[in-house]
């Protein structure tokens, strides 16, 4: 299966959120990476067919998804960023309603919920309102719900937002299996999430896509420009200012372990660091204001 | 998807809430026209409630039948004679409520023409253009044709010659003699209960209906929605279909409950609209007759006062702003009729709305009895056909705007 965006455009008034973005998707994990206001969710909504795009458009397997309607609507899964439900539905009622919505038979939609459900750990709180739930596991429901139909085409945004680590773990080793012959596109701030599961990773800035990947043909930007060094606690500040630090550690003594990003070794005793995608964040979107989640 | 939709509205707890507001709402108005009467009988005892009512009955069981001109005339020399003798009989004609004074001297007298006084001689100085006291029995006699031209006179007076033919050709299949008997009509204050019952039921569907498609857009339920196989067209038209049908369900539960307590305890009523209204009724029509066309205007507007509040929820994503609207535009009939009163662009404004047929001080029931006619050049039109046709045309097509508006929304 392969989903193509060729030229996909996005004008609000004045405002571009997407800017003649062109990627072709094919089976595996993608992760679509970029600040807040570059344009991934507004990208994401038109591959949903929630949005009209400006100009350009999504063809699957050749064809227009437009066109595809509801075939294409089949095909696809969405979480989006803002989970929006029913507050006086409970996870049985929302469930099934979403099956019916799928057009799901009832017998297989029972059988879905429930798997879906113990794969979420939701079957605890089956018969529990939705409102009712903490906001991870509300998370879990909106994941559980563009996941009922076995979409072949499966879009979350900021799925693992509100997750704890045991289930973030869960959730990455579920989409791992569930995407071995599907299209999976998750849009996260958490990075080490994609890092995890992403087979491909897309980078965006600005409405614009300015690089596709693997994780390891990305992080080869930032090879050799990612770096750590203990610096004296009473420096710390002066550091933030000075470099573009991804981590602090501390490592008592009053010494903390700073990892930065830079085109060549900035603090006294320096050594070079393996890179990650974290790293490759912050370097790409040094211009941005850093995310508190990053 | 439509069962499911509806079993969606109604397990929200505000649904039921607001339903049962609705009929609580109706069961007042009905107490307070049936515990509300009360009534002085000629030598000055005091009935209330249930009593009241039953003296009334007793009352004006003299008054009952068809009013031949020769029966008027007879009635009328009746009356001439106790009034030459009485101090106080308050027979001047618009008393309107829901009771009746007979006081005088000659108590016997006034008892013997008390079953008319609140009948059919309220309409005779209305056609004659004078006081009851000037009205001589065989003047009386004349009613029917004095009627015809008074309709004629009062039509050309305010409409112009088109709307004068217009109402003659309508009062053409009258029947007369007029007749009356004691009921809803004649006995109760259901002309004024009843438009507020019906009023306050399109407020309690606009209320249910606003967040049908605007609280989606706003929660980011709709996004997730849009994504499903059914989630565009059908679901929008099972939205549609599961809001009016609660309106529509709504409505008739709740009227049927007025209808029945009402019918329950005064009777059906098969006086002339004529007798028991206004002379200017223009159309054969009995009160049962007025009841169910005022039940219809009010369940086509209570619908296209719906299907307009769904039109805006598709169209906004501020529920509270879809209410405020559609709250507006159910006052604004009441609003003109204070404010734009025997205007036309007010009376084109107040019945071209999709709330034309409800609210207070308009209405099927008002409508039928004030004779006013929506002229355009040479073309005239009886405000209460406007009241019938305009909710007709307005339920459909803003159901349709509203399917159109859900399927094409976007939200940025």
């Amino acid at each position: 299966m392969k989903v193509e965006i060729q030229n996909l455009t996005k004008r609000f008034g004045q405002k571009t959120a997407v800017d003649d973005v062109s990627l072709t998707l094919t089976s595996g994990v993608w992760g679509l990476i970029g600040a807040n206001g570059a344009g991934k969710t507004t990208l994401m909504r038109m591959l949903a067919g929630i949005l009209t795009p400006t100009s350009g458009r999504v063809l699957c397997d050749g064809a227009d998804t437009r066109a595809l309607g509801e075939a294409w609507r089949d095909m696809l899964g969405y979480l989006p960023q803002h989970f929006g439900f029913y507050p006086e539905f409970t996870v049985a009622d929302y469930l099934e309603y979403m099956a019916a919505l799928k057009g799901l038979e009832r017998d297989f939609a029972h059988k879905k919920i429930e798997e879906l459900c113990d794969i979420l750990s939701l079957t605890r709180v089956y018969k529990n309102k939705i409102k009712k739930l903490s906001g991870g596991t509300q998370r879990r429901v909106g994941i559980a719900q563009a996941m009922l139909n076995d979409p072949e085409v499966l879009i979350l945004d900021e799925p693992t937002s509100g997750l704890d680590p045991g289930e973030r773990v869960r959730f990455r080793n579920l989409l791992s299996e569930f995407a071995r012959d599907r299209i999976v596109l998750i849009s996260t701030h958490i990075v080490s999430d994609i890092e995890y599961i992403a087979a491909e990773n897309a980078i965006m800035k600005d409405g614009r896509l300015i690089d596709v990947g693997t994780t390891e043909q990305l992080l080869r930007a930032v090879e050799g420009k990612v770096f750590t060094a203990l610096v004296p606690d009473g420096l710390l500040a002066q550091t933030e200012r000075e470099v573009r630090v991804v981590s602090l550690k501390n490592e008592g003594g009053g010494r903390t372990l700073v990892r930065y990003v830079a085109d060549a070794p900035l603090l006294r005793g320096s050594e070079m660091a393996e890179p990650r995608l974290e790293d490759l964040y912050l370097w790409l979107f040094k211009d941005e204001r850093r995310q508190e989640d990053v | 998807m439509y069962k499911l939709e509806l079993k969606r509205l109604l397990k929200t707890r505000s649904t039921w809430i607001l339903m049962a507001s609705a009929l609580l709402v109706t069961l007042v108005l009905c107490c307070v026209n049936i515990f509300g009467a009360y009534y002085y009988s000629y030598d000055g005892e005091f009935f209330h409630a249930l009593d009241a009512t039953e003296m009334r009955r007793i009352v004006t069981a003299s008054a009952e039948g068809e009013w031949t001109p020769e029966r008027i005339r007879d009635v009328f020399a009746q009356i001439a004679g106790v009034a030459a003798n009485r101090r106080g009989i308050a027979v001047e004609g618009e008393t309107n409520d829901n009771y009746e004074i007979v006081t005088g001297g000659n108590n016997s007298g006034a008892a013997s023409i008390a079953g008319y006084t609140n009948t059919f001689l309220r309409s005779i100085p209305q056609v004659f253009d004078v006081y009851m006291d000037e009205i001589r029995p065989d003047m009386a006699a004349q009613y029917y044709t004095q009627r015809k031209a008074y309709i004629e006179e009062v039509m050309t007076l305010n409409y112009g010659p088109a709307a004068a033919e217009a109402a003659l050709r309508l009062d053409e299949n009258t029947t007369e003699p007029f007749y009356y008997e004691f009921g809803f009509g004649t006995g109760s204050d259901t002309a004024s209960t009843l438009p507020v019952s019906l009023f306050a039921i399109a407020v309690v569907c606009s209320i249910i209906c606003a967040p049908v498609f605007a609280s989606d857009y706003s929660t980011g339920a709709d996004d997730i929605q849009r994504c499903t196989r059914y989630g565009c067209k059908r679901l929008g038209r099972a939205k549609l279909l599961a809001a009016m049908t609660l309106s529509a369900v709504l409505y008739i539960i709740c009227t049927a409950v007025f209808v029945a307590l009402t019918l329950a305890v005064y009777g059906d009523d098969k006086t002339s609209a004529q007798l028991a209204l206004d002379a200017l009724v223009l159309i054969d029509i009995d009160m049962n007759g007025v009841l169910v066309l005022t039940l219809i205007a009010g369940f086509l507007s209570v619908l296209a006062m719906t299907a307009f509040t769904l039109w805006l929820s598709a169209r906004m994503r501020s529920s509270v702003a879809v209410l405020a609207v559609a709250l507006a535009v159910a006052m604004t009939p009441t609003f003109l009729v204070i404010l734009l009163r025997e205007s036309a662009l007010g009376d084109w404004l107040r019945l071209l709305l999709p709330s034309g047929g409800l609210g207070l001080g308009t209405g099927m029931f008002v409508d039928i009895q004030i004779g006013e006619f929506l002229t355009i050049g040479s073309f005239a039109i009886w405000t209460p056909f406007v009241m019938l046709a305009a909710p007709a045309i307005e339920t459909p097509l803003f159901a349709l705007l509203a399917k159109r508006a859900y399927v094409r929304h976007e939200c940025a």
